[in-house]
């Protein structure tokens, strides 16, 4: 291991590759996303990590037709999501799902997916118990 | 009620774009032209204050422009609030003039965001973004594009009232010479044009154009030195978030920060949203329009797309906006905002001169995702 550790987002990214949504938790329990440099409730210092479930709802989406950047041409159209989390902090993914069926409020599921080399989040539909039987 | 301060000189850099026009120019330029127009020399200026170029880096653009003009002012420095830069520099400048750290204030924003051979700005602001934003592509226009999507859902404006205001703020450059756009659209073609963020299409975006623009302030006890001065009456700022992840108040209200910094303004003032005959709003986005007529009071919860749809914003409306056509149809920078506020106050507007010369303006800037904020309320006797 080398000496230098890894950086907030570098732990992040490690860990969203595994599929696993992680959340800063501060001294006095504030979970927050992204993570920052102290507690934006309390200015606590950081203190570790905890597991997001990953439940969330579909707050808005907007499907991108015209990339910012090279890296992303390849990709057009995309959906963005903005998500609520159950734990409270707002998140941005990519949507996997046909925008044309989501609405604001659909209940999401956001996992870890790895993107060529990039892990990044990716929120589903949730499909619930009552939707399930709701036929 | 008066914050003090006059604007006594204004000017614009011509905006053609050409291979080799640097920030520096423009900024010079349109600050020669606002010297000029207050029968001011260089010498007489003890501040100056300038926005930032994302074209071309400069440690202090204030600096930069002082030492070409000659000038070596007693306060100085660059301001960087986003699109609500032209707004916050005048208020900067009239807070230091109250102060008595300074007498006579030059404000310049200027960027050569289209002849610079570099600088691809959509893509700059669009990495503005951190890491938790930036893996998932989004432009500027997506962002707020997610807000374009509540508001809709939660006033039931449609499409069709979104790109009512393109529509108006061509048929405003359409009589403007100096317009980047001029030829009439419709709201078909608004929505006909290709779509970049859904909701947002083509010609709901502001255009990527150069620009520069700057005004002279100075203490208001100095009226009678000046041809047709535009009093200051009110300003007021605000800056509620800085990235969309920490602005959940943008899901259900997002002109808060608007309102904040408007409500500070008219306070200062002593006028109300009745009170304002003219306005140029901050227009990155039509959705960025609507959300600001209704946070300024301007329209009732909801009701901003159908008012537009209805006039509200044209020469002969009840809130004629944007009147050289705005960041949609005319150029980008919002110190022309500021410019054109004070050309129809005084009545020199030229061809997009409003029928009835308004007696009061609120200039309205937007930086970030509605970030941050400063709203100007201006006055000339009729």
């Amino acid at each position: 291991m080398s000496e230098i550790s890894m950086s907030a987002h570098e732990e992040f990214a490690a860990a969203l590759a595994e599929g696993r949504l992680l959340l800063q938790r501060c001294a006095d329990g504030h979970l927050q996303y992204p993570p920052g440099p102290a507690c934006r409730a309390c200015t606590a210092p950081p203190e570790g990590w905890s597991e997001a479930s990953g439940i969330g709802v579909l707050e808005a989406f907007t499907t991108v037709h015209r990339a910012p950047t090279p890296r992303f041409a390849a990709y057009v159209p995309y959906t963005i999501g903005l998500v609520t989390l159950a734990e409270g902090p707002l998140i941005e993914t990519w949507l996997d799902a046909d925008p044309q069926a989501m609405r604001i409020g659909d209940a999401v599921r956001v996992t870890g997916r790895i993107r060529d080399t990039e892990a990044i989040a990716v929120a589903v539909r949730h499909e619930t118990a009552e939707q399930g039987s709701a036929q | 009620m008066s914050t003090g301060t006059i604007i006594v000189g204004s000017g614009e850099a011509d905006r053609t774009k050409r291979a080799g026009k640097t920030a520096g120019d423009l900024a010079v330029t349109s600050s020669l032209a606002a010297l000029r127009d207050a029968g001011l020399r260089p010498a007489d200026v003890d501040c100056v204050l300038t926005g930032y170029s994302l074209a071309e880096t400069h440690l202090d653009f204030s600096g930069y422009l002082a030492a070409e003009l000659g000038i070596t002012p007693s306060h100085s420095g660059e301001v960087s609030r986003g699109g609500a830069t032209g707004a916050s520099l005048v208020m900067s400048a009239a807070t230091a003039i109250a102060a008595g750290a300074c007498d006579t204030a030059l404000v310049c924003w200027a960027d050569n965001r289209a002849s610079s051979s570099s600088a691809d700005v959509v893509a700059m602001l669009a990495g503005e973004f951190s890491d938790y934003e930036l893996a998932y592509g989004p432009l500027v226009a997506s962002h707020y594009a997610l807000v374009a999507q509540r508001f809709m859902h939660a006033t039931a404006t449609t499409p069709e009232q979104l790109a009512a205001v393109s529509v108006a703020l061509r048929d405003h450059a359409s009589r403007n010479p100096h317009a980047r756009h001029r030829t009439p659209i419709t709201v078909d073609d608004v929505l006909g044009s290709p779509m970049i963020s859904s909701p947002l299409h083509q010609l709901e975006c502001a255009l990527v154009t150069d620009f520069g623009g700057a005004v002279v302030l100075t203490r208001a006890d100095r009226a009678a030195d000046f041809a047709n001065p535009v009093e200051l009456l009110g300003y007021g700022a605000s800056s509620v978030h800085d990235s969309i992840l920490g602005a959940p108040h943008l899901l259900d209200d997002p002109g808060l920060g608007v309102r904040l910094a408007g409500e500070r303004a008219y306070a200062m003032a002593g006028l109300g949203p009745f009170d304002i005959e003219s306005a140029q709003l901050y227009d990155c986005f039509t959705v960025t329009l609507l959300i600001e007529l209704e946070a300024l009071g301007f329209c009732a919860p909801g009701t901003a797309g159908a008012a537009v749809a209805d006039g509200l914003l044209g020469p002969k409306g009840a809130l004629p906006s944007n009147t050289n056509g705005g960041m949609l149809s005319c150029a980008n920078g919002g110190i022309l905002h500021v410019t054109e506020a004070v050309a129809q106050l005084r009545g020199t507007a030229g061809a997009t001169q409003l029928p009835t010369r308004p007696r009061t303006a609120l200039v309205h800037g937007n930086g970030g995702v509605l970030s941050t904020h400063a709203t100007l309320i201006l006055g000339a006797d009729a």
